[in-house]
């Protein structure tokens, strides 16, 4: 018998409905029921007795709000379902919230000394209370966006999370401080901060980074800090560093500062993309970007320049004749 | 017997036999059998001569479909990087998506049938490709619909959904 007679024989021995997903070993269902969300998963415990539990052991829970509109959920319920999946030693957290009436989020105490966690990404219309006391040994990844802190200690206490690599704070706004961050952290890889939005109120003045062991950073910004100041970062190998507007009302030469010490604490980098805004551009006392500070033999790494809107005035070839002279390209 | 796949051009290429549950040989370009994690591990230490792989678990018609879409996606990573070396725009990726697509729109019977023979030979994007096909099927369905669809037999003694 030949594969296409036994194959159609086969065919017909499969007229008989038989019931294999049932059948399929109980890793195959767990794997399946983590590809639906929530909502569904739970909802197969009623398919059949052998489906009843399954949903229990699912590694991943996903609440939308949509799924549960007019079922009487409000705010106080995400609450309690923060501190039960902390209960339960969650790894992954991702909390994307937006209440409608303006309230806050009221996060239990219970997130901040999640010691399972190690990717926590919070994403929230709303004040954020941190308590002074956090402990996140085991937090890799921690992506924050549209929240408001009422204070710095959350940026003052990233220091204490000791294997944190990737971070992202994302137009969030400090509320009842002085415009002031300090980061941090001698295990973190990645930084991205995104200080956009600043009149109202999430303008950064003091900025203050000890994170030796960073690989890559983009830091797009309003307004250039009033005092910076960033350590040494050998590993640097990519940066992406936009301000939109300098600061018209400061002193130049105070500006300038600021800005060659950004500069200096870039020049390991290979790839260096930098933007930024003169209020007055074309003039003699321009303040911006202050290149002719930066050590000619520390931008050795670079490779590649790409200078956009270009528009041939005398300050600007003055740069790229610095450029041109101090790398090698 | 089968054909081998790949009636040669040259240059002659490396090849991989893999016996299917049934008995049927077929014979595969290295790089293509290569795809399963399970052949790959241990593939250098065994002799070259010796490279056949007596699959318990995979019936002829199942391997056929798995070799076929291990030759499609060999063939297509070379061209999508071809694409990316000489900076040409490529739809590949997406092209190769759809492929996929088509691919396992196949009855609930193979559907398990490449399911479990993507897990037993490690092929970890066939497995998922497999389980997101099952997945869309139960997404959206009422349990009854869902019964139907995979001839589950409700043996609850009460079904909380029933008075519904």
């Amino acid at each position: 018998m030949d594969r296409k007679q036994q194959k159609l024989l086969k065919q017909d021995d499969m007229s008989v409905a038989e019931d294999r997903i049932s059948k399929l070993p109980n890793t195959y269902l767990h794997y399946l029921l983590s590809f639906l969300p929530t909502k569904d998963a739970v909802a197969t415990s009623v398919l059949s007795t052998r489906w009843r539990f399954l949903w229990t052991s699912v590694p991943k829970l996903d609440f939308d709000y949509h799924g549960f509109y007019g079922s009487g959920c409000d705010d106080s319920c995400i609450s309690t379902w923060i501190s039960a999946i902390v209960k339960h030693k969650v790894q992954e957290l991702d909390l994307n919230h937006s209440s409608f009436r303006g309230e806050s989020i009221v996060l239990p105490l219970a997130l901040f000394s999640c010691t399972s966690l190690q990717v926590l990404k919070l994403s929230s219309a709303g004040v954020v209370k941190v308590p002074s006391s956090i402990s996140f040994p085991y937090l890799k990844i921690l992506q924050l966006k549209y929240l408001e802190f009422f204070n710095e200690c959350l940026t003052e206490r990233f220091s204490s999370f000791p294997v944190l690599e990737d971070l992202s704070i994302s137009k969030c706004k400090w509320i009842n401080n002085s415009n002031r961050i300090s980061i941090s952290n001698t295990a973190l890889k990645r930084l991205v901060m995104e200080i956009t939005d600043s009149y109202k109120g999430g303008n950064i003045d003091f900025f203050k980074m000890n994170a030796p062991s960073l690989v890559s950073l983009s830091w797009v910004s309003d307004y250039l800090p009033i005092e910076c100041n960033l350590s040494d970062m050998p590993s640097l190998a990519s940066a992406n560093v936009i301000f939109q507007k300098f600061r018209p009302e400061r002193p130049i030469e105070e500006m300038g500062l600021v800005s060659s010490n950004i500069l200096e604490a870039l020049s390991h980098v290979k790839a260096l993309q930098i933007s930024g805004q003169g209020e007055k551009p074309y003039t003699k006392d321009e303040d911006g970007w202050n290149i002719e500070t930066v050590p000619q033999c520390s931008l050795l790494n670079l490779k590649k320049v790409e200078y956009r809107e270009f528009d041939g005035h005398s300050m600007e070839l003055d740069v790229i004749k610095y450029l041109l002279e101090g790398l090698v390209i | 017997m089968k054909d081998s796949f790949n009636p040669s051009i040259e240059p002659p290429k490396k090849t991989v036999t893999l016996v299917s549950s049934d008995g049927y040989d077929f014979e595969v370009e290295e790089e293509v059998a290569l795809e399963s994690q399970v052949i790959k591990d241990g593939f250098e230490d065994k002799a070259v001569d010796d490279r056949e792989y007596l699959l318990f678990n995979v019936h002829s018609d199942t391997l056929e479909l798995i070799i076929k879409y291990c030759e499609k996606h060999v063939s297509s990573r070379k061209s999508i990087s071809a694409a990316a070396a000489s900076s040409s725009s490529s739809n590949g990726e997406e092209a190769l998506k759809e492929w996929d697509e088509h691919f396992i729109s196949v009855d609930t019977n193979t559907l398990y049938d490449i399911l479990m023979a993507a897990d037993y030979l490690n092929i970890k994007s066939l497995l998922d490709l497999a389980i997101q096909k099952v997945a869309d099927t139960i997404h959206g369905r009422s349990p009854e619909q869902i019964r139907k669809k995979f001839n589950i037999e409700n043996d609850s003694i009460i079904d909380p959904w029933a008075s519904e």
